[in-house]
């Protein structure tokens, strides 16, 4: 049952986590490109 | 012939050679590159499993953060714990990745030293592969040594954005119930409530929080054990749900919503039979007189003050008179007041005389120290030389109406020193002196405290109260009920004093009273 509650109550905050660390991922990246 | 034999060797050894310095950088190449890209993307399919696909077949996390001792039946923010165990969680996945991939690695490589018939073809590219594995495992590692630093970044950054946001909440909750004037009091128990404890709003789940305030088990929302989804502060509304009591041995139902709006403690005391219940009974139906009169609304805050006070209309109307107070430890009779200029919440507190006699009995009346008004009741006939002066005829007929208690200045000097040996500084809170039965003893025009110090005696309480209180009103009251329901206009006049100083606008202009 708990672990039920954590995986839908905690489902949009890891997902928040991973597209911000792909983001970072990208933009480290991409940076010397941009610079 | 020889020299053919001797041409054909060099030119095979030649190709051999250049195969050589073909397949080995070219196995090194390619194995460094798939080893430098394959070890990060192992990390970031372990991530994506972790953080969003989370597929049937996710092993479970070794390290899971316990819930904090004492804490609530809630589950943990994410970000106070189970984001940096599944930070864990991914690099244990990944670590499980790039060992299977490079023990496919190894495997190739062993496999090309021991192909029966052409190893003299394959292991020059099981060389350059391990040599590219090695270099490649190397750069591999440190991109993914990068990307879990990245992600440990965005970890960190959002647990202390969320810690900083929960902090700015509850700060803005505090100082919110504090520019409204909210302070709790239990009319249970009579300690002050920091935040109420709520139950969970699922009725089929009897979890119980006693701190719903931002914290590592919620910022603007929390979830029950049960999945229930509740309100962590009263600016989000947590006021709609089940309260109660935090304090251990008390948890009593606070069904009158606190948290919404100021509360005020009024609680009486004086003698035994001094008029106390019949004086809280008359307040009660003139409030309930203006409720019909939709000048105000004024509502029952739980079902024990419905109870308690459900008949105080009938009382006033058929003029019967009331029972005596249990000596039990009073419960408030809570009230909301909706006025024009806001509510507030009434905590009536009528306590029996005889608590009023000894110390033991006072100093249990802990509400006495949450008060910043408070109401003596005195019944003037219970003063012997009053009494004494009255005619033969109107003793007769006063007789059984008479408070039997001993001098009223008994239960106000245990009261006063109660109050000051609780830690209220006297020269802050206001009382109101009320002197009962005035409509049985008439309401004779003039100064009342000159009337009570020259007619009944009582120079020294008059002295007494003036001197220790901020500020002292004298009131004489009749509890009688006119015929357009309302009650004699000397309630009402105590009424708008005793709110004056808490904002409630009543509906009332009387010379010399402002509110």
């Amino acid at each position: 049952m708990t672990d039920r509650v954590e995986e839908r109550s905690y489902k949009w905050p890891r997902r928040y986590v991973f597209i911000a660390t792909l983001v970072m991922i990208v933009v480290l990246l991409a940076l010397p490109f941009l610079l | 012939m020889w020299v053919v034999y001797v041409i054909g060797f060099i030119l095979a050894a030649g190709v051999y050679v250049a195969y050589l310095s073909i397949t080995i950088p070219g196995a090194a190449a390619v194995a460094c590159v798939v080893y430098a890209v394959g070890m990060p993307g192992a990390y970031l399919t372990g991530l994506g499993k972790v953080l969003a696909t989370r597929p049937p077949e996710l092993p479970a996390p070794q390290r899971w953060p316990k819930p904090p001792a004492n804490g609530d039946p809630a589950l943990l923010q994410y970000f106070y714990g189970p984001a940096l165990a599944d930070a864990d969680h991914a690099v244990r996945i990944a670590y499980g990745n790039c060992r299977k991939f490079w023990e496919f690695g190894t495997e190739h490589v062993r496999d090309s030293f021991h192909a029966d018939s052409a190893t003299w073809f394959t292991a020059p590219l099981g060389v350059g592969g391990a040599v590219g594995m090695a270099l490649g495992t190397a750069a591999g590692a440190l991109i993914t040594a990068v990307f879990a630093l990245i992600h440990l970044v965005v970890v960190a950054v959002s647990a202390a954005l969320v810690r900083v946001f929960g902090t700015a909440l509850r700060a803005a909750d505090t100082s919110m119930l504090w520019v409204k004037n909210v302070r709790m009091v239990c009319p249970n128990c009579y300690e002050r409530v920091p935040y109420p404890a709520y139950d969970c709003p699922n009725d089929a789940c009897n979890h119980r929080h006693r701190d719903v305030r931002p914290g590592p088990q919620g910022i603007i929302g929390r979830r029950c054990l049960c999945g229930t989804r509740m309100s962590t502060l009263l600016l989000f509304g947590s006021s709609r749900m089940a309260a109660f009591c935090p304090h251990p041995g008390c948890e009593h139902s606070l069904e009158y919503r606190p948290g919404e709006a100021p509360e005020i403690v009024l609680p009486f005391f004086g003698a035994t039979g001094a008029g106390k219940t019949r004086l809280l009974f008359s307040m009660v139906t003139q409030l309930q007189a203006w409720t019909d009169k939709g000048q105000l609304t004024a509502e029952f805050g739980d079902s024990s003050t419905a109870r308690e006070l459900d008949i105080a209309s009938s009382v006033m109307r058929t003029g019967s008179s009331t029972t005596g107070t249990s000596v039990e430890l009073p419960r408030a009779n809570v009230i909301r007041l909706i006025a024009k200029k806001g509510t507030r919440i009434l905590q009536l507190y009528d306590a029996a005389g005889e608590r009023f006699y000894n110390t033991d009995r006072t100093q249990e009346l802990r509400y006495l120290n949450k008060a910043r008004t408070f109401i003596l009741v005195i019944d003037p006939l219970s003063v012997e030389s009053f009494w004494q002066q009255l005619p033969a005829a109107t003793q007769a007929e006063l007789g059984s109406v008479r408070s039997a208690a001993p001098s009223p200045d008994l239960a106000y000097q245990q009261t006063h020193q109660q109050i000051e040996a609780m830690g209220v500084q006297l020269r802050k809170v206001r009382l109101a002196v009320v002197f009962s039965r005035a409509d049985l003893i008439g309401v004779p025009d003039g100064d009342v405290a000159e009337w009570a110090r020259d007619e009944l005696g009582l120079g020294n309480l008059i002295r007494s109260t003036t001197q220790n209180f901020k500020e002292t009103r004298y009131f004489r009251t009749a509890a009688i009920m006119a015929a357009d329901g309302l009650m004699h206009k000397s309630i009402a006049e105590l009424m708008v004093w005793l709110m004056a100083r808490e904002g409630v606008d009543l509906p009332v202009e009387l010379p010399g009273v402002t509110s």
